[in-house]
């Protein structure tokens, strides 16, 4: 809208002063032709990016929401200045003590399990996902339909073609099950009970 | 607060932003550290901004008398934010909302506990946002 009407008004500046024959009203032709373009682009970016923001939060709150529909797990947002993960997750149930990470990507077009359009993620990211010493995922959020969908991204070895999983009250509970069964695996506690702090 | 109870808030909350958020993108969710509101958002293309009050309709008559005790406790100095209440009814993105604070004509806050709870649009989010947004403008022309 704003470069379609910015594009209209230098198509109009220019033709009031294409008709003149002085040099220099060449050269304001040429300054007022890359002024506009670069305001045109520039206007664009903000407006692009705007969108792309509204989407994201409007995401990441989706995905707080569903991840909290059955009381089973407490997200807390981790902010914008962490570079690859958007949420640290904990197991609501207190005895599991276990949590994983997950990187939120929002989208205003529609997904579903048999379609599921390509979503572009930095290969650095998924690195730095990769190498998180915890159970960590990837959530694709459906702004429109408010649906999550999930994918594991436990190594690049294991980062599969399958499409992510919708998250429901059934696979929420598959995902409770999972991560607690990881940590169950990691026993800490000697670890604790052995570790010598200088802060003691 | 016991844990299931604290989720269950949380859980409130993150139904009221979907339902703000859903009508207003352009809405930017703060954090709140005051004991009036659980968030607080900044209403597009102003600087106005609105304090979130989230509450399980379930809880809402036990938490009345506390929300009437706290907001008025504002009132008398140059209160600090409008007030919206939204409630929630278990884990539904629905619920129902009411504009409980906002500036007076004299720049101080008028306080509506009788408001009354609407059920949830997006037109009614804006409608108040708007509504908060005007009479903010009004209330730093009064001030200049």
């Amino acid at each position: 809208m704003v470069a379609t009407k910015l594009q209209e008004g230098l198509t109009e500046c220019l033709k009031s002063l294409g008709g003149k024959r002085h040099i220099k009203s060449r050269w304001l032709v040429g300054g007022c032709q890359c002024l506009a373009k670069s305001l045109t682009l520039s206007r664009l970016e903000i407006e692009v990016g705007r969108a792309s923001n509204s989407i994201g939060r409007l995401g990441e709150v989706i995905f707080e929401f569903t991840i909290l529909r059955e009381l089973r797990f407490v997200p807390a947002f981790l902010g914008d200045k962490w570079e690859s993960v958007d949420y640290l997750v904990e197991l609501a149930d207190r005895e599991q003590h276990g949590f994983f990470f997950v990187q939120v990507k929002s989208t205003a077009q529609a997904l579903s399990n048999e379609r599921f359009p390509s979503m572009p993620i930095l290969s650095e990211k998924l690195e730095s996902l990769f190498s998180y010493p915890a159970p960590t995922y990837i959530a694709f959020v459906d702004t429109n339909s408010r649906k999550v969908y999930l994918k594991a991204a436990m190594g690049r070895d294991r980062f599969t073609s399958n499409p992510p999983v919708e998250l429901t009250p059934e696979t929420s509970r598959t995902l409770e099950e999972e991560v607690s069964g990881y940590w169950s695996l990691v026993e800490t506690s000697h670890l604790k009970s052995t570790f010598e702090s200088k802060f003691g | 607060m016991r844990r299931k109870e604290h989720i269950e808030q949380l859980r409130a909350e993150a139904i009221a932003k979907v339902l703000l958020l859903s009508s207003a993108p352009d809405m930017l969710i703060e954090e709140s550290r005051s004991d009036f509101a659980d968030f607080v958002v900044r209403i597009p293309d102003s600087q106005a901004r609105v304090g979130v009050e989230v509450k399980m309709r379930c809880n809402l008559p036990r938490e009345k008398q506390r929300l009437l005790s706290v907001t008025n406790s504002f009132a008398p100095y140059e209160g600090r934010l409008p007030v919206l209440l939204v409630v929630v009814d278990g884990a539904e993105v629905d619920g129902k909302l009411a504009l409980l604070a906002n500036w007076g004509e004299d720049g101080l806050l008028e306080i509506s506990m009788d408001a009354k709870l609407l059920p949830y649009s997006p037109e009614l989010v804006r409608k108040y946002m708007d509504e908060v947004a005007v009479r903010f403008e009004a209330m730093k022309k009064l001030a200049s």
